[in-house]
């Protein structure tokens, strides 16, 4: 069964193509990277799959609902790229108002949780404008996953977080049995977050398969930053 | 070098059309009232311009103390500090930069009375330039305050600026008020003390604003919200409700930093309760010209409230709440509760106009209608109508790097659509039913309609938000 299917959608910004037809499903379960040079459209693709920008013409489904609708969102826990939180609020105001807008019925507990898990017990009265970058992006993470989502669909969920917290994170991300779509520039976080990849450049899908089958494609010792920059640069050459 | 670093600063935040707009208007309102001067004997004119010129210098003032600090933008700090440029230097640049900031606030709060006011232009253009250095100094010196001195210093001017309604010469205001040079003595006495002092401590000023205002204030709120066992609506109501969120901008033109400030109603209030007491004062001690003055109430109120409904949105962040909650229930109920605040914060001014019209002044009962019935509904149409301008996310504790351009400023000439409905609502009473049906049915359409919220979240993500 498809948690995500995406169906010749297109996206314009002005004059600009950002989505040009692309099309690509995820099995449910499945864990994804999705790769792309900059400009290629990776975040206008999540901020649609999250409901928050509509496309031009295309078809879009979480699972089987349409992404804006109320069953998308309790399914969806989408970070957007350099998130930032309520600034106006604490940690833990942002953690209630969230938890509370999203019905999350063991909402004390769960923002306990969170708090602990995500090292933000001494910041929790504080002001998120106060906050360091990286702590914001743990805040950040902790509401992206406070109402226990099933698809994940994060932007550069490692951003800004030292290397214990980035080891945390994806331990509790691969702790989880989830649906993952996570954007990102760096294919370490790739390997360690994702078994599966989507690569798309200009707008439209490049190639879709698994880690090992993007692997054989390379020659023996070549790094998997190489093969996946040859792919990018010959989509470059031959348009 | 120095005049160089100046245009540099200025451009970065101004396009060079919207400059020459607001030099074109500036050239337009002074040149009539230089060429062809004339004495306007309307008392009804000269009495709403009394206490208008009070009202909005009264919230430039309480906004230049409580937001003060030079507006340092993202790119300034990471790119044009670095550069090998003396501080001085740089921070008079900046100053100038906010200088002409605060001259064009100036120019669109009073730009249209300037030839009507009886003041000769020499007089006008002096004290122009003085008012706009004094606020820019006062917000120099606002940096090295905390927030509990800012709020009683914004109090104590606010306090000189209301002797100007009884004519008492110990204020600024009455510079704008009087037509003789010596009502302008105090307002140069109180500039030169103010510019003297904010130029001694140029030096001191630190670029890093985040890091000063984070000192300056707790980084902790002391009283904490709490949201659990709510249920999702009655959380949007009990957070933008009970709290209003401020920005420092726009209507500044670019003459204050950006940053978001949260403060209770039941605090809040206290302004309008204050200022509500006064006028209720004034209109029973001297309700000769009652009609004037509560026109030049309803115009600075309805400034107040389309500054609350920029912040509306800027913030907003959609990539949380629109997440959580379908875009038309949450923008419906985000709405509705924002004009619930505005209405409770103008509670008091409907009161006083209750106790007026009770005690038989007519006029009041006009005003109280417009506060009830056209200024709630008019901030939700006037958050709709910001989407569609350039809104601005504030994400950052500084001001982004953004240059005001002739679109954004045609939103805020909007705002001069106040003055026709105040003053027509006032005088027509078919104009007035005719306002609140439009005003109110456009909002509801705003607040009801799914398309108009699914549209508004989508260009506002289009162009960057968040």
């Amino acid at each position: 069964m498809n948690c995500i299917e995406i169906e010749n959608v297109s996206k314009k910004y002005g004059k600009v193509l950002a989505l040009n037809n692309i099309s690509f499903k995820i099995q449910c379960g499945d864990k994804y990277a999705l790769l792309g040079p900059n400009g290629a459209g990776k975040s206008t693709t999540l901020k649609i799959l999250a409901g928050l920008l509509k496309p031009d013409q295309g078809k879009v489904s979480i699972l089987v609902y349409p992404p804006d609708s109320i069953e998308a969102r309790k399914l969806i826990g989408y970070l957007p790229e350099d998130a930032s939180p309520y600034r106006v609020l604490s940690v833990r105001e942002n953690l209630e108002y969230i938890g509370a807008l999203r019905g999350v019925e063991d909402l004390h507990e769960r923002v306990e949780f969170l708090l602990d898990i995500f090292e933000l017990r001494e910041y929790e009265k504080a002001k998120v404008s106060s906050l360091s970058r990286g702590n914001r992006q743990k805040l950040a993470l902790a509401l992206a996953l406070i109402h226990h989502p099933k698809i994940i669909i994060f932007d550069e969920p490692l951003n800004y977080l030292d290397i214990p917290m980035q080891e945390k994170v994806i331990n509790i991300l691969n702790s989880l049995n989830l649906t993952a779509l996570i954007s990102t520039h760096i294919m370490s976080v790739a390997l360690r977050l994702t078994k599966r990849v989507i690569m798309i450049s200009r707008g439209r899908l490049l190639w879709q398969g698994s880690i090992e089958e993007l692997k054989k494609m390379g020659e023996e010792h070549e790094q998997i930053e190489s093969i996946v920059a040859r792919i990018m640069n010959n989509d470059f050459k031959t348009n | 070098m120095i005049s160089k670093l100046i245009k540099f600063v200025i451009l970065t935040r101004f396009s060079k059309p919207y400059l020459a707009f607001l030099g074109g208007v500036a050239l337009l309102y002074t040149i009539p009232a230089v060429i062809a001067p004339h004495t306007n004997n309307d008392i009804g004119f000269l009495t709403f311009y009394k206490y208008y010129v009070t009202g909005t210098l009264t919230f430039l003032f309480i906004m230049s103390v409580l937001t003060g600090g030079l507006a340092v933008t993202e790119s300034d700090r990471q790119y044009l500090f670095t550069l090998p440029l003396k501080k001085r230097d740089l921070v008079l640049a900046l100053y100038v930069m906010q200088f002409i900031g605060f001259g064009i606030s100036i120019l669109f709060f009073y730009g249209w009375f300037l030839p009507y006011i009886n003041i000769p232009a020499y007089l006008l253009l002096i004290d122009t330039i003085l008012l706009s250095l004094f606020l820019t100094s006062l917000t120099i010196l606002a940096t090295f305050m905390d927030l509990k001195s800012r709020v009683i210093f914004s109090l104590i001017l606010s306090l000189l600026n209301l002797l100007a309604l009884l004519n008492i010469p110990i204020s600024p205001v009455i510079a704008f008020i009087g037509s003789q040079f010596y009502d302008s003595l105090f307002l140069i006495f109180i500039s030169l003390i103010t510019i003297t002092i904010s130029i001694s401590k140029l030096d001191k000023i630190e670029f890093e604003l985040t890091r000063t205002i984070i000192r300056a204030s707790s980084s902790i709120y002391s009283e904490s919200k709490s949201f659990v066992g709510l249920k999702p609506i009655q959380s949007v109501y009990k957070l933008n409700y009970n709290t209003l969120f401020f920005q420092g901008r726009i209507n500044l033109g670019g003459s204050t930093r950006y940053s978001t400030a949260r403060i209770r109603m039941s605090r809040m209030i206290i302004f309008p309760l204050i200022f509500s007491l006064i006028y209720l004062i004034v209109a029973i001690l001297n309700n000769k010209y009652m009609l004037s003055i509560q026109i030049a109430i309803n115009i600075v109120l309805a400034y107040i409230i389309f500054g609350l409904s920029f912040a509306t949105l800027s913030n907003e962040r959609l990539w949380l709440s629109i997440t959580s909650l379908p875009s038309y229930i949450y923008l419906k109920h985000l709405f509705i509760s924002k004009m619930l605040s505005i209405l409770t914060l103008i509670s008091p001014f409907i009161i006083a106009n209750f106790i007026l019209y009770l005690i038989g002044n007519t006029s009041a009962l006009i005003s109280l209608i417009i506060e009830i019935a056209i200024f709630p509904s008019m901030s939700i149409i006037y958050t709709y109508l910001y989407s569609h301008a350039s809104p601005i996310q504030v994400i950052e504790d500084i001001t982004p790097n953004i240059q005001f351009n002739l679109r954004q400023l045609f939103i805020v000439l909007l705002s001069y659509s106040v003055l026709g409905i105040v003053i027509g609502a006032f005088y027509y009473i078919p104009f007035l039913i005719l306002i609140i049906i439009l005003i109110n049915g456009f909002s509801l359409y705003i607040v009801l309609n799914k398309n108009i919220s699914m549209n508004l979240v989508n260009r506002l993500v289009e162009r960057g938000f968040v």
